[in-house]
């Protein structure tokens, strides 16, 4: 591993015990909820790391489509870096689903509804494990040009989860940052904020970057083994004559 | 800290903290093994 992804996770580590400090021990409590509202501070990094990966692999299937016929090399890093990016959204979605769920039966009694934003993540979330299965079980550029377009297809979904609170009437509780006025946390509560979603996002980066560099190899090592199958065919040897 | 709820805000972050961990172990699997089969070892 290169110096500077060293150096990235010894900051990404100083930045979350920060955060874990200032979340747990710093800011004030809830003068509803006590202390079960600092969920919120693991809860929103979450939701803040699915949105950006799930972003960054709708733009990599885009430039895969775009270039998969005129540019192999672009096309296998923006297909690397499509998987990486999947792979990721559906951890943070994942911590996502799994912190509401254990704070909603804190504060609500129960672990479920399906209510429009629960459900809308939930799909979500398995709309991106069937792209990852796909992945995992089909073979060759056709898979990877039907999981770009699944990938476009299911990212209409993130709006939705998005929208939800605003559109509907849930069990979840409306937006806190950017819903009505007078929505939002208090101003002593946000370094909790500020520190877990820069050390998680931090985090997510250093993983997928490791994760993209892993499937980059991969996938170039694939293709190398394609090259030497066509050179090793004994009729295209013949009539090409060789390489 | 000792109030309603205490309980799942531990769960809440440890679970948060493992199902990174537990990804973190995957992807240095795949690491491992595509560091192995040495192409692009220049990343």
């Amino acid at each position: 591993m290169k110096w500077w992804r060293w150096i990235w996770l010894l900051v990404t580590l100083g930045v979350l015990t920060e955060g874990f400090r200032v979340a747990l021990f710093v800011v004030p409590s809830d003068s509803a909820q006590g202390n079960v509202q600092r969920i919120f501070y693991y809860h929103i990094p979450s939701w803040a790391g699915m949105g950006l990966f799930f972003a960054i692999n709708l733009g990599c299937s885009l430039v895969y489509l775009a270039v998969r016929n005129r540019n192999q090399a672009l096309a296998i890093r923006a297909d690397s870096l499509a998987v990486a990016s999947a792979e990721m959204g559906v951890v943070f979605c994942f911590i996502g689903l799994v912190t509401g769920s254990l704070w909603g039966r804190a504060v609500w009694g129960i672990w479920w509804t399906w209510d429009a934003r629960l459900t809308s993540t939930l799909v979500l979330w398995l709309i991106y494990v069937a792209y990852l299965l796909l992945r995992r079980f089909a073979a060759g550029p056709q898979m990877r040009t039907l999981a770009a377009v699944m990938a476009i297809f299911g990212y209409l979904d993130v709006p939705l989860v998005y929208m939800s609170t605003r559109w509907w009437r849930t069990q979840h509780p409306a937006p806190v940052f950017g819903g009505a006025p007078g929505s939002g946390i208090d101003p002593s509560m946000m370094p909790a904020v500020w520190w877990n979603l820069a050390g998680w996002l931090m985090w997510g980066i250093f993983v997928a970057s490791l994760r993209y560099v892993s499937e980059y190899r991969a996938q170039k090592a694939e293709q190398e083994e394609a090259l030497k199958a066509l050179d090793f065919a004994p009729g295209q040897t013949q009539m090409a004559g060789g390489r | 800290m000792g109030d309603m709820g205490q309980r799942h805000l531990v769960l809440a972050y440890a679970a948060t903290i493992g199902i990174h961990l537990v990804y973190l172990a995957y992807v240095a699997v795949k690491w491992l093994r595509a560091g192995k089969q040495g192409v692009g070892n220049s990343q």
